[in-house]
């Protein structure tokens, strides 16, 4: 085998002739096609000052200059999708002038119209030539997804009696959309639309148009709100963190039930600490600030994650956060996988043993956080990757590699009882199609659903694992699932 | 003499940056990546007039171009490297990508930077706008979890 930095110069030289860089003549043909986007507080302003442009070049105003809008002007974008389509005062320079001194060669005012929503046509994503239970004999629930497709992103319902998933909900879409995804009872669905927009869409179940609320709009003084969970049991409740500012500053947990109309935002708790990690933001450049992450809420509390890095190493550990705001640290130098119905819960913990070297541990936290012990079903010398409870609780399916990471692995799916370890079904590697992502368990406990990731991109199906009969049916998707429910 | 225009300072400017624009974003985004340095560059020429007197305007453009991919609609849970066909050349070890993209971002593009594409330290210190010891720190760690992962030695 190649030494390290061999296989990186030869991944390098693949992934640039792959991805060779952009060709300057086409930038600049592209700009001269697509002009800047002005900042979202502007739009309204431009529109109208588009509108009165317009009156002005209708009643015959000749000779009609803007000065370059450079100024007022923060960042292009790849599409115009928002509720208030931008005048295009052209801030493209010509191809021979100066972009910020030449005034625009055309005024072309265009009409506000509304969000864009593209129709997500639910045949794109899979159809079957039978209904869903008979492709899938014994699979009885209904589930809820969104997913992307070529079309668009949409939230769909299959039926197990259907052949092909129906589209529930088409949500408005910009080019800054971060789907929260659905909530636990599959009738909401959540999106960060732009770093200081989060919005929050009834999924209709009966026909009539959905209602959209945007829960946190731009008038408020927020730069970023990186982060939002739905908890894992509770319909309509979705907490989030806020950002002051990109790159540093305290975060505030937020909480509001969304289901309420009346529910005012519950200022849960602030840290001190800043948005690194913050999709929207900046790269943070002091490299010792720590980092805080919201893992999940559910019937305890709101899970939170924080890195502190010193000279020798990164440290997380793990905090629950109570109704009250109070902070109680769980547990350090270990993250939670996975937790089941009763409050038990997977963590893994790695450790630096010599250089270059890293010890991972698994283990069960009691409910109380008092005890730990083994995972059940994994023996000496299997590494443990993933870990997903059922819904019942009774049963733990593993992702692991039963020659302990080495090579070559042997990597299978196991079902276990979550009590004594026993193990139920195994399947390996050929069958499994990939590592199992979008996981979920169906209600009754038997079958195991997921969108298997093969390490590289994520591929076009979704597997459900029959655990009683320990067989796997992949039906094929054309789009890409961002979440997966069931009911 | 003619004097130069917006577009040809611009074209000189991006006929320079671009590989290295890309070469940044394409080791921190994979496949997204590529777009996203089409967006920097764009975006690039669309604020010129500003970009241009910048002390690091490669740098800021890296910026533009991380804010790209992460507020990509498209944005997915693992970064997508291209993938190599099987048998054919040149040989990629099968394991890296995967490993790479369980690095951090500022890790991977350390790493890819310093080790796949020759850049010194400094330069990438440059691009992200920190310190060459913070630049060595992601550096030790991303080759530290690398080799944990893929199983090599130092010297191997």
């Amino acid at each position: 085998m190649p030494d390290l930095d061999t296989m990186l110069q030869d991944f390098a030289s693949f992934i640039e002739e792959e991805l060779p860089p952009p060709d300057v003549e086409t930038v600049l043909s592209a700009a001269a096609m697509r002009p800047a986007m002005p900042r979202r507080w502007l739009r309204p302003v431009l529109v109208a000052a588009g509108a009165a442009l317009l009156v002005l070049v209708v009643v015959g105003l000749p000779f009609l200059f803007l000065s370059g809008d450079e100024s007022i002007v923060d960042e292009p974008s790849t599409t115009v999708a928002s509720s208030t389509t931008v005048v295009s005062t052209t801030t493209v320079p010509s191809t021979t002038v100066a972009p910020a001194t030449t005034p625009p060669t055309t005024v072309q005012p265009t009409p506000a119209a509304p969000a864009e929503v593209v129709p997500f046509p639910p045949s794109e994503l899979a159809v079957l030539e039978v209904p869903l239970s008979e492709a899938i004999p014994g699979f009885t629930d209904t589930i809820v997804m969104s997913a992307w497709s070529t079309g668009g992103y949409g939230v769909m319902r299959w039926r197990s009696s259907e052949a092909m998933p129906e589209l529930l909900l088409s949500p408005e879409r910009t080019d800054r959309a971060l789907p929260v995804g659905l909530d636990a009872s599959a009738r909401w669905v959540a999106q960060i639309l732009d770093p200081d927009v989060l919005t929050v869409q009834a999924v209709p179940t009966v026909p009539g148009a959905p209602s959209r609320r945007e829960i946190v709009g731009h008038d408020v003084q927020i730069e970023a709100m990186f982060q939002a969970v739905w908890h894992d049991t509770e319909p309509g409740r979705l907490a989030w963190l806020e950002c002051p500012n990109f790159l540093d500053g305290p975060t505030t947990l937020v909480t509001l039930n969304t289901s309420d109309p009346s529910a005012e935002p519950i200022r849960l708790r602030t840290f001190d600490r800043g948005c690194s990690g913050n999709p929207w933001g900046e790269d943070e450049s002091d490299a010792a600030k720590p980092d805080v992450a919201l893992d999940r809420w559910n019937s305890t509390g709101v899970w939170i994650t924080k890195w502190a890095e010193d000279a020798e190493r990164e440290t997380e550990s793990v905090f629950l956060v109570d109704a009250d705001g109070t902070e109680t640290l769980v547990v350090s130098g270990a993250r939670m996988m996975a937790m089941s119905p009763d409050g038990r819960s997977i963590w893994r913990a790695m450790r630096e043993i010599r250089r270059g070297e890293l010890d991972i541990q698994w283990f069960v936290l009691s409910p109380d956080g008092q005890q730990r012990s083994a995972v059940p079903g994994v023996a000496d010398g299997e590494e443990l990757s993933d870990a997903w409870w059922s819904p019942d609780g009774t049963r733990l399916a593993l992702y692991l590699d039963k020659n302990g990471g080495f090579r070559p692995a042997e990597l299978v799916l196991r079902t276990v009882d979550s009590v004594s370890g026993e193990v139920i079904t195994e399947l390996e590697e050929p069958e499994m199609g990939g590592w199992g992502n979008r996981v979920v368990w169906s209600t009754d406990n038997r079958f195991f659903l997921y969108a298997p990731y093969d390490g590289s991109s994520a591929s076009a199906k979704l597997v459900f694992y029959d655990t009683a009969a320990n067989t796997t049916t992949m039906v094929p998707i054309a789009g890409d699932l961002w979440d997966i429910r069931v009911r | 003499m003619p004097v130069e225009t917006a577009e040809d300072s611009f074209t000189r400017f991006a006929t320079g940056a671009a590989p290295r624009l890309n070469q940044a974003l394409i080791s921190v985004a994979g496949d997204a990546g590529r777009d996203a340095a089409s967006e920097a560059l764009l975006y690039g020429w669309q604020h010129w007039d500003r970009v241009r007197g910048m002390e690091n305007p490669v740098g800021y453009l890296y910026r533009v171009g991380l804010s790209r991919v992460r507020r990509s609609e498209r944005r997915k849970q693992h970064v997508v490297f291209p993938e190599s066909p099987d048998g054919e050349l040149p040989w990629v070890e099968p394991k890296l990508p995967g490993a790479l993209a369980g690095l951090s971002g500022k890790q991977r593009v350390t790493v890819m930077l310093v080790h796949g594409f020759g850049w010194t330290v400094r330069e990438v210190a440059d691009l992200m706008g920190v310190s060459a010891g913070t630049v060595q720190k992601h550096d030790e760690r991303a080759m530290r979890k690398l080799r944990s992962s893929l199983k090599v030695g130092i010297d191997a």
